[in-house]
């Protein structure tokens, strides 16, 4: 899953800063990536149609990183990890609406598709 | 998948797609403001944690203090005229309730706000002791899915694995997508329309 996430991190990356448009999957066509870091702690937050995840990549903040999905307008409970948080739409669903905090009290942004 | 900050500046650039059902191109990165309104009265903060303290007071948590903190929470929401979705017990671990907020006439940041409050007020700490009491276990028939869909790809699980965090650790970590994969798959066979979130 590293490899294939670095890949696909990397494909972005490349595109946005080329300023081109991707050939890519059409989940990860309307993919958005957001930084909820907080002093020297780094968390971001990342979504598509398809995948959503939150993720602490440096620090020693204890906070979890904190992930929510919102699908057909229907809002969902949070869901948290120490280090990573994802989710995986149920099929045939689609995530328009990704939430992402860095810890349990903190404020949160989000990722509208 | 680490990034290093100002990457992720180029990445949070709009990405020009169509679609997406919104009339903007490309992802919208936004701080909703509702989450820093109180929608929810400090009485009610009050008798919230007063309840939940009731039902822990035994020192654990039982499906039916979870199932009871639930029940306020669905009167606390439907005072701000949110509606709870539930869609019981998640079969992919049977440690939390798959519980979703609607109402399709309010800005879904409000309602999200409102499902926070409500959620904090009455379920949070029931929720939390539930889980750390109860490890995860999928369900029986979830896990048969994945089973065969993993061996199907070449992984083989062992006979004790009874939760996905076991299926993720026998897999290995560079085969964790695929667990996920297999059990969202069994999440969409055996219970289509329901959003079960694998995570």
């Amino acid at each position: 899953m590293r490899n294939m996430t670095k890949i696909k991190a990397a494909a972005v990356m490349t595109a946005a800063v080329a300023g081109l448009a991707v050939a890519t999957a059409p989940a990860q066509a309307h993919a958005g990536v957001v930084d909820v870091s907080r002093g020297s702690c780094k968390y971001y937050g990342y979504s598509d149609h398809g995948y959503a995840e939150t993720e602490k990549t440096s620090g020693g903040c204890s906070g979890h990183a904190w992930l929510r999905v919102r699908i057909n307008g229907v809002i969902g409970s949070w869901q948290h990890d120490p280090e990573r948080e994802w989710i995986y739409a149920p099929s045939g669903m689609s995530i328009q609406v990704s939430d992402h905090k860095s810890c349990a009290d903190c404020s949160y942004k989000n990722i509208w598709h | 998948m680490r990034m290093r900050y100002g990457v992720v500046a180029a990445l949070a650039l709009v990405l020009g797609t169509t679609g997406c059902g919104h009339t903007h191109e490309g992802p919208v990165v936004a701080t909703p403001a509702a989450q820093f309104h109180e929608y929810v009265s400090d009485d009610e903060r009050a008798e919230g944690r007063a309840a939940q303290n009731a039902l822990l007071a035994d020192g654990s948590a039982s499906r039916g203090d979870y199932e009871d903190a639930v029940a306020r929470l669905r009167k606390c929401l439907a005072r701000g005229d949110v509606r709870l979705v539930s869609h019981g017990w998640n079969p992919v671990n049977h440690q939390n309730m798959s519980l979703w907020y609607e109402n399709p006439s309010m800005p879904e940041d409000e309602v999200a706000a409102y499902g926070d409050q409500c959620h904090a007020a009455h379920v949070v700490t029931v929720e939390q002791r539930y889980a750390e009491q109860h490890p995860p276990r999928m369900s029986g028939a979830l896990l048969t899915e994945a089973r065969a869909c993993l061996s199907g790809r070449g992984i083989t699980t062992a006979g004790g694995d009874g939760s996905l965090p076991e299926l993720v650790h026998t897999a290995g970590p560079d085969r964790k997508r695929d667990v996920f994969e297999c059990v969202s798959k069994g999440v969409a066979k055996l219970y289509p329309n329901k959003p079960f979130i694998v995570s």
